[in-house]
């Protein structure tokens, strides 16, 4: 980008994707085929780690969707969201969601740094919604996106190969595109009626979760009007987790919701797997 | 992955100076025209940078807005607003930074050491700030009433002379800019204009946009 004119072609690493302008070297192979310092560096790990009998790194970190807490300030009732995301995580989310799409960006990121360690120091998964570019900026462990923002495949461009990219899908055929883009999980919705989302469309119902499930090999997360009283069939129709926002943001302790949200979850898995 | 910011500590200075007529795209102000005919006729006048600032469009649609823009601009660079990530997605030349969005270090890393990086400034102040932090050039505003920010103070053509002599980097004024005083805006000291109303709004925008740059490129040639 705003190269000079004595570089008139751009390579790109085979293996993430970025640029030789975003990585300090570039190593070309057998035709079209380049490999960057950065994928370099990660698969010596990788092997170096194996020779040595350790546990082999994954590239991304393990998809534990279990409870995916969405953020939403307007149903926060004045408490500071942070403290709603503490307790959350005390009740056992496995993954929260900066999503706050009204706020500007300097404002995403003072939250955003707050979400980071405070999932970090619980374990969870820390996943900005839509803005690819905030989701590094906060070192996320992915970033989501819906159907109407950048794709999956150009997100993943920005966020790079060790990052999760989850995609919002309604329908069997966007659920095998966004599979064929390269996400790693997808948010099925909206199950239930929800007033969360002005633009979520109409309920498409646990039946769609089942409908997905037998076409495409990636977790899936419910979501949509999805609280404690419907979880466990969300789980039942093949879901590997609910994702929710007014059950926990909204609720008088979301940590007590978020524990009993996790004590469906995990039931109904046990379920799911002795069926 | 703490080793991701530290790669590109050897920033080369940009490749090309600053740009000094950028029009800033606000598709209301076309009337009914598509934003993209729009755009392409003023660029063919003759424009520096388009800045695409829509900002009611989520990151599908305006990467749409952006690849198609950059279909038509020919030489003329396009820059997004506020998002690095569309702005890296669509391979525009660089992002414009609002005073509230991402810092410019951030921006910075996601689009490379060659990316044409700028930031609003309402001040002196926000202008060394921005400066500081590395960006290429500052869009200093508002100079002149104007319909695109009714209420706002204009701030004159004394914040252009503060400001140009406070700053080493190209300062590109904002604000109610049209042919008429565009000339006494440069005469002030600075390097280059933005203008929304006075390229999108005008009958002709090929005719508009080739009149402000040959005023810019005349005022600015002595330099």
């Amino acid at each position: 980008m705003f190269r000079k004119r004595d570089q008139p072609q751009t390579y790109h690493c085979s293996f993430c994707g970025k640029s030789q302008q975003d990585v300090r070297r570039m190593v070309a192979g057998p035709g079209a085929v380049y490999i960057c310092d950065e994928c370099i560096a990660l698969c010596g790990q990788i092997v170096r780690e194996e020779e040595s009998g350790q546990p082999t790194v994954t590239a991304r970190p393990a998809l534990s969707l279990g409870v995916y807490v969405v953020t939403d300030e307007r149903l926060a009732s004045g408490r500071p969201l942070t403290d709603i995301v503490r307790a959350a995580l005390r009740g056992g989310a496995n993954a929260i969601q900066l999503r706050a799409k009204e706020a500007p960006a300097r404002a995403q990121l003072a939250l955003g740094r707050e979400l980071r360690a405070l999932t970090q120091e619980a374990g969870a998964l820390f996943i900005v919604n839509d803005r690819a570019d905030l989701a590094v900026a906060l070192d996320a462990d992915g970033v989501h996106v819906g159907e109407d923002d950048l794709p999956p495949e150009l997100a993943r461009r920005i966020v790079g190969p060790r990052r999760i990219v989850g995609c919002s899908t309604s329908s069997v055929e966007s659920a095998l595109a966004a599979q064929q883009a390269g996400a790693d999980y997808l948010g099925v919705g909206s199950i239930y009626p929800t007033t969360t989302k002005a633009d979520a469309g109409d309920a498409v119902g646990t039946a769609m979760i089942a409908a997905i499930k037998a076409r495409v090999d990636l977790p899936i997360v419910g979501i949509g009007g999805i609280h404690a009283g419907n979880a466990a069939s969300v789980i039942a129709a093949g879901a590997d987790g609910v994702a929710v926002v007014s059950a926990v943001i909204a609720a008088a302790d979301p940590e007590a919701a978020t524990r009993e949200l996790q004590t469906i979850v995990t039931s109904a898995r046990q379920g799911q797997n002795d069926g | 992955m703490a080793e991701e910011t530290g790669a590109h500590e050897l920033a080369a200075a940009p490749s090309q100076p600053a740009p000094r007529l950028h029009l800033v795209t606000d598709r209301r102000l076309c009337g009914e025209r598509p934003l993209v005919d729009v755009v392409a006729e003023a660029a063919r006048g003759g424009l520096g940078a388009v800045q695409l600032r829509e900002k009611d469009l989520s990151g599908g649609p305006l990467l749409a807005e952006a690849l198609a823009l950059k279909r038509v601009l020919g030489a003329t660079l396009l820059v997004v607003n506020e998002r690095a990530d569309v702005a890296a997605a669509a391979g525009a030349a660089g992002v414009h930074l609002p005073g509230d969005g991402l810092p410019v270090d951030v921006a910075r890393r996601l689009l490379g050491p060659d990316a044409l990086i700028g930031r609003s400034a309402h001040s002196v102040a926000e202008a060394q700030a921005a400066e500081q932090a590395g960006a290429d050039y500052v869009i200093l505003g508002t100079i002149f009433a104007t319909a695109s920010k009714p209420g706002r103070e204009p701030a004159g053509l004394a914040l252009v002379e503060a400001t140009a002599q406070a700053v080493r980097l190209p300062v590109i004024a904002i604000g109610g800019i049209d042919e008429q005083n565009v000339a006494a805006v440069i005469g002030a000291g600075a390097w280059g204009v933005a203008v929304m109303s006075a390229i999108l709004r005008a009958p002709a925008p090929a005719v508009a946009a080739e009149r402000l740059q040959a005023i810019v490129g005349r005022e600015t040639a002595w330099r």
